[in-house]
């Protein structure tokens, strides 16, 4: 029994404990993979909603030279003043007329007989006029000479001893050739008066001679007749006299301005507009700037009263590859001198609902593509040849310039810019995430861009290279038609392996432009938000070793 | 009151599995040379008198789980003979959770006896015992659907879980008892043991209720968080917003709660044609603990924690970590205890065991089979368990039991062994779950049911031995 007694336990140990190892369970031997998952199969985390992001921020703005206008919408823009300069004839040969008239014509042979009343003394006498001036050279032809103080003066002045009074009724004809001022009637002046004394002068204040519009070598000759006639009644005479010479002269005849044709030459007046600083979407990547309709507002006031037409060169730079556009304005002209004011807008479509300003359909976006660096703006000033030009001998002419250009952030159908964001210091954990899990980015866009927009993230190391995960193409639409935001749901899925380790992780966009809202603005209250969550596919995945 | 003490009894429900073995060995019942049988039935008497030596008299180290090793750790199928803990990708949900059930718990419990004494009366009739000791005792509970929370995750755009009675209590006790047997005749001998407790500390840290909800865009949990101390000389520190932070000692520990519960048995020992025959019967642990107002620390939360991810995300410089941060705020946020006064103290009934036990000896009484039932039985549920048992007594200073029990709790194989000379040291071990199936380094597998009963102490009266009948 003793014998029993001692080996009764050690059996039943060792039966207890050497037959029912589990070979399944060599712990000796047997690694713990150590690899957990997490979540389950379907497990999707809410990641949040981010604060509105506006496009400035979103479209990376900020610090670029984009400007806001009054209505919110973003756009480049410029606006200056130039000085154009005008015609600048060289009138100093005008100032240096030859005259040529008859002097002087006896009227009147007189008897010695002492008589106190004579019966009227009728006449009929033309006279003769001739000038000649040197032109600026500019001066094609002439059609008329103003003046503004070139009287006609006719003297009667009777022989010496004569006195008395006389009552004259005088006819003063210029015909065709002079334009006279005051008591005309088909360019004829009367002269009617009782009990003159003399010597009686006259003066007849001409304000033009009319031309036939012949200028040879820059200058012009001109000849002029005016018929006097009538009757003068002398009174009261206490002596007869023997003649009464009649003297006709025209004074003060510098002229004021004249109207003609003028082939001058009006330096180009030239300024730029330099596109500094833009947002890097408009510069990098594949760009096609479709803007939907660019426009220049050119306010012009001057002082001209000759037609000139302004032949317009619009030059676009873009890294030294010029693009041009022509197109003309005509500068406001009137008859006088007093300031005359004109307004155009050079759009694709009008923007300005103002009747006076005055629309020219020019599509400035041809030369946008590729984004210009920098505009040229030309303005070449030409006297119309096919009207008659009214020039004024002491006036400056002068016009003023102020413009503006705008490009709003309103794109056509065919608009793509191209841009990234970049989440950068991405910790190990998320690494390690994206790197051994299968994950989906699921969640909503809120979008009241008018653009299309198309997302793809992509994995970076920390050299900047990319890796080969990244997700499918995420497609967000625009804004309706209204500009409504739209509301979108997305899933991105990042697919593809990598043992580097990943750094960064980089939203590509692309944004395009559509049919439905072409022409929409761009607006700084223009914003995205994203509800994000993601999906890690049989859960988070992670090798609890690797920690 | 009434949450906290549905809370107490959810600890109770958590414990009774390891309890019904508690701090004595269902295969020593039916060994007559054990004086740690007194404590399954205060009727029983050892062959002889002992004083335990303190720490090592009485040393008992239990734990119980009806979660097992390869429930977590699993072979994988790939081909690279590694083992996966169950939260592998390649460890699918159903082959995980089919191992668990409805609520999962873990229990351990370690007592020492510090002194131990009994001796027989000068006519040999009665034998007095006494002794005190110190027990310590956790327990974690784990419902089934934190694991499928854990497992399954997400399993569509609509998942929910609904999570209840998931805990962790740990207490501390001291007990002193007393107890005596008596012979009445040649064949009934009864006997009565009085227990005083003391419990120093006692918490209980429960959820008592997580709702999850989870779909792609919003995750909602809902929670009923509770935490019970009782424990003399503490209390709560809290931070500007009332929010528990830490338990400060604010006096020297004392006496948390108080007790009594008291011990019958008898036994009869059949003469006759029927000689051989033995029948005992025992009730433990009727009685219960109080635990005053003052001793008591009860804080609880509650409220939904609705989860839609960050608002106001700065995608341009997103952070993260803080974000991380910001979501582990989120969750601590649900668990942030505010203290609520207890109205009044709170007594807790013991949960009490009652025993029946059929011995036969054979061979001139050196081998015996015995058949015991035990039932235990706490406030909302009975616990039945059959133990038999072959017993051998091949000499007056040794004994060997085995045994095997089933129904309630887990199918299981016991043993004993009494070294128990007349003179010198006396020692026993024994373990009443020792699992068959196991990994290298004896990681028990399938289930995690194991105790062992250690015990050293110096025979007494030893001139005066007599098998005890």
């Amino acid at each position: 029994m003793v014998k029993l007694s001692k080996f009764l336990p050690l059996c039943l140990c060792t039966a207890a404990f050497s037959s029912c190892v589990d070979a399944d369970y060599d712990l000796r031997t047997m690694e713990i993979d150590t690899t957990v998952s997490i979540g389950g199969d379907n497990l999707a985390i809410p990641i949040g909603v981010t604060d509105t992001v506006w496009v400035a921020s979103f479209m990376n703005f900020d610090g670029s030279s984009i400007s806001v206008l009054e209505d919110g919408t973003y756009a480049m823009y410029q606006e200056g003043t130039e000085f154009m300069q005008m015609p600048s004839l060289d009138c100093s040969g005008l100032k240096q007329n030859n005259i040529y008239i008859d002097r002087s014509v006896s009227l009147l042979p007189v008897s010695g007989a002492r008589q106190t009343d004579l019966p009227p003394v009728e006449f009929s006498e033309d006279f003769k006029f001739g000038i000649t001036m040197e032109l600026p050279r500019e001066v094609v032809s002439l059609d008329s000479i103003e003046f503004s103080k070139m009287m006609l003066h006719m003297r009667l002045e009777p022989s010496y001893g004569f006195s008395g009074t006389a009552d004259c009724d005088l006819t003063f004809d210029f015909g065709d050739d002079f334009r006279i001022e005051g008591g005309i009637t088909e360019n004829i002046y009367d002269y009617s008066k009782n009990d003159v004394t003399f010597p009686l002068d006259i003066y007849i204040p001409v304000r033009a001679i009319l031309l036939d519009g012949s200028v040879v070598d820059s200058r012009f000759e001109w000849s002029g007749n005016v018929t006097a006639g009538g009757d003068i009644c002398f009174r009261n005479l206490e002596s007869l006299p023997s003649s009464i010479e009649m003297t006709v002269s025209l004074e003060n005849i510098t002229p004021d301005r004249f109207t003609g044709r003028i082939n001058a030459d009006i330096p180009v007046t030239t300024f730029e507009y330099r596109l500094e600083n833009l947002p890097e979407i408009f510069t990098d990547g594949d760009v096609v700037p479709d803007f939907y309709n660019p426009y220049m507002q050119f306010d012009i006031v001057s002082n001209l009263t000759m037609p000139v037409t302004s032949f317009v060169n619009v030059h676009s730079y873009s890294g030294g590859h010029p693009s041009d556009m022509n197109f003309s304005i005509q500068l406001p002209y009137t008859d006088s001198e007093q300031e005359s004011a004109v307004s155009y807008e050079i759009s694709k479509y009008k923007v300005s609902s103002s009747p006076d300003v005055v629309h020219i359909e020019e599509n400035l976006s041809q030369i946008m593509n590729p984004v210009p660096d920098l505009f040229v703006f030309d303005f070449s000033p030409v006297i119309s040849s096919e009207e008659p030009c009214v020039y004024s001998v002491n006036e400056e002419y002068q016009a003023y310039l102020d413009y503006s250009f705008y490009i709003p952030f309103m794109f056509g159908k065919d608009f793509t810019v191209s841009f990234s964001e970049k989440i950068d210091n991405i910790s190990s954990e998320v690494s390690d995430l994206l790197r051994d899990n299968t994950l989906s980015l699921y969640g909503e866009f809120t979008n009241s861009l008018p653009l299309d927009l198309h997302l793809v993230l992509v994995c970076l190391d920390y050299a900047g290279n990319e890796l080969p995960v990244r997700s499918n193409e995420i497609i967000i639409p625009s804004s309706d038609s209204n500009g409504k935001e739209s509301k979108s749901s997305f899933t991105a899925r990042m697919e593809g392996n990598t043992d580097e380790n990943i750094s960064a992780i980089e939203l590509r966009f692309t944004a395009s432009g559509n049919e439905t809202v072409q022409g929409l603005p761009v607006n700084e209250k223009d914003f995205i938000i994203v509800k994000l969550g993601a999906r890690m596919e049989g859960g988070f995945i992670t090798d609890l070793n690797k920690k | 009151m009434k949450n906290k003490l549905s809370i107490f009894a959810l600890a109770l429900l958590v414990m009774v599995p390891a309890v019904i073995s508690a701090q004595s060995l269902k295969s020593d019942y039916f060994v007559t040379a054990s004086y740690d049988r007194i404590k399954l039935n205060p009727a029983f008497a050892p062959h002889n008198g002992y004083i335990g030596l303190p720490l090592v008299g009485d040393l008992y180290l239990n734990v119980g789980s009806n979660m097992a090793v390869n429930t977590f750790l699993i072979p994988l199928n790939d081909g690279s003979g590694k083992l996966g803990t169950f939260m592998h990708p390649d460890v699918s949900p159903e082959r995980f959770l089919s191992n668990l059930e409805s609520q999962n718990y873990l229990h351990a419990d370690f007592s020492t006896s510090l002194f131990s004494y009994g001796r027989y009366t000068a006519d040999r009739n009665g034998f007095w015992n006494m002794g005190f000791s110190m027990r310590t005792e956790s327990d974690v509970n784990i419902p089934y659907e934190f694991f499928d929370f854990m497992k399954s995750g997400m399993t569509s755009d609509n998942t929910h879980y609904s999570i209840s009675g998931m805990g962790l209590t740990q207490s501390v006790y001291m007990q002193f008892s007393a107890g005596y047997s008596r012979r009445i005749n040649d064949n009934l001998r009864i006997g009565a043991n009085i227990k005083i407790l003391s419990s120093l500390i006692r918490m209980d840290l429960n959820i008592d209720r997580m709702d999850i909800t989870m779909t792609p865009d919003e995750w909602i949990i809902d929670t009923e968080t509770s935490l019970d101390v009782a424990a003399k000389g503490f209390s709560f520190e809290k931070d500007e917003e009332d929010r528990i932070s830490s338990v400060n000692m604010t006096s020297l520990p004392g006496m948390a709660g108080f007790g009594a519960a008291i011990d019958l048995g008898a036994e009869y020992r059949f003469g006759g044609i029927l000689e051989g025959l033995n029948l005992s019967a025992s009730i433990t642990d009727l009685g219960a603990v109080f635990y005053g107002r003052n001793n008591l620390l009860y804080a609880e939360s509650g409220g939904t924690v609705n989860y839609t991810g960050f608002k106001d995300m700065d995608y341009e410089n997103m952070d993260i970590s803080g974000q991380v941060d910001e979501i582990t705020g989120l969750f601590t946020e649900m668990v942030n205890l505010k203290e609520s006064a207890p109205s009044s103290g709170v007594s807790e009934m013991l949960p009490a065991s009652f025993r029946v036990g059929a011995e036969y000896e054979f061979f001139n009484n050196i081998l015996s089979a015995g058949l015991l039932y035990t039932g235990r039985l706490n406030e909302r549920k009975m616990y039945n368990e059959l133990t038999l048992s072959c017993n051998l007594r091949p000499s007056k200073t040794f004994a060997l039991s085995c045994s095997y029990s089933f129904m309630n709790i887990a199918n299981s194989i016991g043993w004993a062994l009494h070294v128990t000379p007349p003179y010198g040291i006396n020692f026993f071990v024994g373990s009443d779950y020792t699992y068959l199936k196991y990994s290298t380094y004896y990681v028990p597998l399938d289930d995690t049911f194991f105790n062992v009963h250690f015990g050293v102490s110096i025979p007494i009266q030893g001139g005066k031995m007599r098998r005890a009948n």
